[in-house]
């Protein structure tokens, strides 16, 4: 099962309403939102609507939304080695 | 985005094999490989951790940025695993700041350690470390006051910084692609307190209203202290069971003045 | 004999070697009659002594300041101090301020732009247009 993955990167500002509609009815509310929908005709021709919108992709699974946003995040660069209470218990010995 | 004749492609062989879409598989599955070779490599990290819960799965080979194996923390409900994140508490621990466990050794270029020395005998050295990906160049003793608070830290803490873009002397840098494998340098700094800005005010008014709301902000800050930023020596590395291996395209590389 | 300033041989540096708290002192004042320093005396009788068990490092005063409102008052290694009133506080509120106090650097709260600042020098030395290769525009 594969499924397209699209996110919308240019808002439907300023164009027919059927544009918008289209876009509502993949469920893309915001710019840069993402939403998985299995691979069919009848979401071809919706893509083909906004092709000039959304920005396309195949992929195999549908990601949660978390999983969308961990591909962003990253990472903290930091970890800490030790803490104020061992250095303390460290002295103590 | 799709071209307007590769989507009428598609859909007419959907057409055609709409009773059986278990035929179509294949070459779509072809595709989406193609699709996530071509892609940016920062794309394809995510990919291969969420495709630890299915391992079928033709993109399961991508390896990792960095091969550290996280140790166990304290027990959460989050299993990375066996489970596909959900919420946002769900966050693997490779984006959690936890100290590192490796299970393969550092790898070090033939040319890395032949200008290692170098490196290492030419101080003072700097370090561009990455936190959260935000650059921020450090030497030996600067003070750092973070743009934002640090979560779970306190005054006295001791922190590894544990990526890293550059590093560098007078005349040698190491640049990292993107980032310097963090078994190569030490960069430590102490947390020394806590720092806040003065209270500001911001006054919002509405239109036509005489009514004027005060939006106060008072943030705080974490203030450290860089200890040490120090390269090991190439003697150092391969004690501690370093690989040397070939140049590849992506490895880290140092670079003199020009 | 001209007059000459105290030379330091040496910029302090906190935490580069080793580290002391900038907080030296915690005063603890408490009013018993008054109902806005309820708080702080369950404060002081429950939470303060495993407060000051956790933190051997800074000296903890505790005296009464009758009909006044209750009061935290740090005093820091650069002689700065900082009060902090606590009038009609919860215990837990009370020891989110210690924290704060403990914690803080006990420098004048500035807004600053630049999340670094260095004694050092340049690592890698100030650019002259005279030096280094000649590079084709």
């Amino acid at each position: 099962m594969s499924y397209f993955r699209i996110t919308l990167i240019r808002s439907a500002i300023g164009l027919p309403r059927r544009s918008t509609d289209v876009l509502k009815a993949l469920g893309l509310k915001k710019r840069m939102a993402t939403v998985f929908h299995s691979v069919s005709p009848s979401v071809a021709g919706q893509i083909m609507k906004v092709k000039e919108l959304v920005h396309v992709e195949e992929c195999q699974y549908r990601l949660t939304k978390q999983e969308v946003h961990l591909e962003r995040k990253p990472d903290p660069g930091y970890y800490i080695e030790k803490s104020c209470a061992e250095q303390r218990g460290e002295l103590g010995d | 985005m799709f071209s307007r004749s590769a989507l009428r492609s598609l859909a007419s062989e959907l057409r055609w094999t709409a009773p059986s879409t278990i035929s179509s598989a294949a070459p779509l599955q072809q595709r989406a490989c193609l699709h996530q070779s071509a892609s940016l490599m920062n794309a394809q990290q995510p990919q291969s951790q969420s495709t630890s819960s299915h391992p079928e799965s033709p993109l399961s080979a991508t390896p990792r940025a960095q091969d550290t194996q996280p140790e166990n923390v304290k027990a959460s409900t989050f299993d990375e695993n066996t489970m596909t994140p959900q919420t946002r508490a769900h966050v693997p621990i490779a984006k959690q700041p936890v100290a590192p466990t490796f299970t393969s050794p550092l790898k070090v270029t033939k040319s890395v350690m032949s200008q290692l020395p170098h490196l290492v005998g030419q101080k003072p050295h700097y370090v561009v470390a990455q936190l959260h990906a935000r650059p921020y160049l450090l030497t030996e003793g600067d003070h750092i006051r973070l743009p934002f608070l640090m979560p779970k830290v306190k005054a006295g803490d001791i922190l590894r910084f544990n990526r890293a873009s550059a590093l560098g002397s007078r005349d040698f840098t190491m640049k990292g692609s993107p980032t310097i494998d963090e078994r190569i340098y030490e960069c430590r700094v102490r947390v020394t307190g806590v720092d806040s800005e003065p209270l500001r005010i911001k006054e919002k008014t509405k239109r036509r209203q005489r009514h004027v709301k005060q939006a106060k902000s008072k943030h705080r800050y974490t203030l450290m202290r860089v200890m040490d930023v120090r390269v090991k020596t190439p003697d150092e590395l391969l004690a501690e069971g370093a690989v040397v291996v070939e140049d590849s395209a992506d490895s880290s590389v140092i670079e003199p003045r020009s | 004999m001209p007059l000459r300033g105290i030379r330091t041989s040496t910029a302090a540096r906190n935490g580069a070697g080793a580290f002391i708290l900038q907080c030296k002192r915690l005063d603890f004042h408490y009013c018993n009659w008054a109902g806005s320093s309820k708080g702080m005396v369950a404060f002081l009788e429950k939470t303060l002594p495993t407060f000051a068990r956790e933190n051997p490092q800074i000296e903890i005063r505790v005296s009464p300041r009758p009909q006044k409102h209750p009061l935290i008052k740090g005093l820091y290694i650069n002689g700065r101090e900082k009060p902090v009133c606590v009038r009609n506080m919860e215990p837990h509120e009370i020891l989110k301020k210690a924290n704060l106090l403990k914690e803080a650097s006990g420098e004048k709260l500035k807004r600053v732009k630049k999340p670094i600042t260095s004694l050092n020098e340049s690592v890698r030395g100030i650019w002259s247009p005279y030096h280094g290769d000649l590079r084709g525009v």
